[in-house]
């Protein structure tokens, strides 16, 4: 597969002998690009043997459990830790901070084993929302201490499962004392601009739509709990597109179409049928409308997810509306020519400005 | 002054480690510290498959036709969702074992049933009085109190499966050995299957 300085060096070559570029140019804009790493087949293999290693020593050591006496269990269990640990932080003293950051990403995973093992292996018994706890604020600290976007990610992940995903979705549930991920997801986006971390923003969005989405499900589950939730995540979505257009962001985009996808996702959860209280033909037409807005927006940012989020609202739209309106097909004709008429306007509107 | 990273990372891993340690210490010594009481066991369901090998138990008693379910216990069985608020349980001896004898929400209303108190949960399934045709059914009684299961061996996890036969068919032979710490949390020390106690040991 070619790199994409490859890439580069085919269109410059191009661009040369048409004359666009000067033969000159050519050595230091190929030099202006580093070499992407790549892992060659003898490192690949070693990857791949070490990991074979890694789940041979497992295989022993589980067919061999029982026969181990509890201390040496536990000391197993925390030597397996601080193994990882330790070597994430010779990683990260011998500047490798790709290597320390999956090391740190497994320790803390290991440590959440930790908690469960120490428990099995001791009987004791004690809140598992604690354990949950427990492991993200020690893969939160491992991340924090060797700037590993992996273990915050985790750290997200056990702090949204403590918060009680099993109490279902149901607002009777009771609700926990902190939802601690609305703490945590939105600290973890600063992380991720500060760190600039792809992954992490990722993982950092997802968690904020997850806990907007939680908490109107948990503290209402009505129509305008769920509205609510639209209205802040498209909030949030206007302020991510901001960072992505105007300070030309890419972690902007990131979170720019995660809340596009999110604020979708709390509007059409507002119009199903939850309560009584139904939204009706109006919560169609605003979704037809914002599904709209989102494909012209998506195109106009050259942003593939709003484009995506868009055309797919779109389609759920009609297809919802369709169903509403029955074999009524006059007055979906009404409607959808209404529709096409706002878009049409608004196109030309867009057009005449661009000129 | 900044730490470097690898010292940072060190120091983070080493407390986490002092932590699970200090854990493993403090609940040993109060289950060692703490009042031992048995409880009855009406299910012995063995080991969970991505849990190891464990033995799932439900504290339950008998409460016979004619008795009444102890004050302050809720005797609605179907209503009960887990989501609860925990309650101070009364424990008096009945017998060779402990039984509930009350509840209340606050630890000092619960001791006034009896001196040993637990938290947890507890539901009252009321006996069938007796009537002409019937000799009436005995209710049940039983307690959550975070006691759910006992880690053990593959081989004694088979053992003890074997005498959970007995248990379905009513009057099981084995009991959880419990022990009440002073903040009123029940931890499991073991086991009395068939008078004979298999205890949990550290080593």
């Amino acid at each position: 597969m070619p790199s994409y300085k490859d890439r580069v060096a085919k269109d410059l070559d191009g661009w040369i002998a048409a004359g666009l570029a000067p033969e000159s140019s050519r050595a230091p804009i190929l030099a202006s690009i580093p070499e992407g790493g790549r892992l060659d087949a003898a490192a690949a293999m070693a990857w791949v043997g070490a990991v074979l290693l890694g789940l041979a020593v497992m295989a022993l050591i589980a067919a061999n459990w029982d026969l181990l006496p509890r201390l040496a269990q536990f000391a197993l269990v925390l030597g397996v830790f601080g193994a990882f640990a330790g070597a994430a932080a010779w990683c990260a003293e011998r500047a490798r901070p790709n290597l320390a950051n999956g090391l740190l990403t497994v320790a803390a995973l290991a440590f959440a084993s930790a908690v469960g093992l120490t428990g099995q292996i001791f009987d004791i018994t004690g809140n598992e929302r604690v354990a949950l706890y427990l492991s993200g604020v020690v893969a939160a600290a491992l991340a924090l201490a060797g700037r590993s976007s992996g273990a915050m990610v985790l750290a997200l992940a056990f702090i949204g499962l403590g918060d009680d995903w099993r109490d279902g979705w149901n607002g009777q549930a009771a609700l926990v004392e902190v939802p601690w991920l609305a703490v945590a997801a939105p600290a973890a986006a600063a992380l991720a601009l500060r760190w600039r971390s792809t992954a992490l923003a990722h993982a950092a969005a997802i968690a904020v739509v997850a806990e907007a989405l939680w908490l109107a499900a948990k503290l209402r589950f009505d129509a305008a709990a769920f509205l609510a939730g639209a209205v802040a995540l498209a909030v949030l979505a206007i302020g991510a597109r901001w960072l992505a257009r105007r300070r030309e962001d890419r972690l902007g985009g990131v979170f720019y179409g995660w809340f596009v996808w999110g604020a979708f996702a709390a509007f059409i959860a507002a119009g199903i049928d939850l309560t009584t209280h139904r939204l009706g033909v109006l919560h169609r037409i605003v979704w037809l409308a914002a599904a709209g807005g989102a494909l012209a927006l998506g195109r106009n940012d050259r942003h593939t997810p709003v484009t995506a989020a868009g055309v797919l609202g779109l389609i759920g739209a009609v297809s919802v509306l369709m169903l509403d309106l029955g074999v009524n097909l006059l007055t979906a004709a009404a409607v959808f020519f209404v529709a096409a008429a706002v878009a049409l306007v608004a196109g030309l509107i867009l057009r005449r400005r661009a000129t | 002054m900044t730490l470097r990273p690898a010292l940072r990372i060190a120091a983070v891993a080493a407390l986490a480690v002092l932590g699970l340690i200090g854990l493993v210490v403090w609940e040993s010594w109060q289950r060692a510290a703490g009042t031992e009481v048995v409880l009855s066991i009406a299910t012995v369901d063995p080991r969970g498959l991505l849990s190891g090998d464990y033995v799932a138990i439900s504290l339950q008693e008998p409460v016979a036709v004619g008795r009444a379910c102890p004050p302050g216990i809720d005797t609605d069985p179907a209503a009960v969702t887990g989501k609860e608020p925990e309650q101070w349980i009364a424990l008096a001896p009945a017998g060779d074992h402990a039984a509930a004898v009350g509840a209340a929400g606050e630890r000092a209303g619960a001791l006034r049933f009896a001196p040993l108190v637990v938290r947890g949960r507890a539901t009252c399934a009321a006996p069938t009085p007796a009537t002409a045709d019937s000799g009436g059914a005995p209710g049940t009684l039983a307690l959550d109190l975070g006691v759910d299961r006992f880690y053990a061996d593959q081989a004694e996890v088979q053992r003890i499966n074997e005498t959970s036969t007995i248990c379905q068919s009513g009057s099981c032979p084995v009991a959880a050995i419990v022990s009440i710490g002073r903040d009123g949390k029940a931890r499991l020390k073991g086991l009395r299957i068939n008078g004979q106690r298999v205890v949990l040991s550290s080593f």
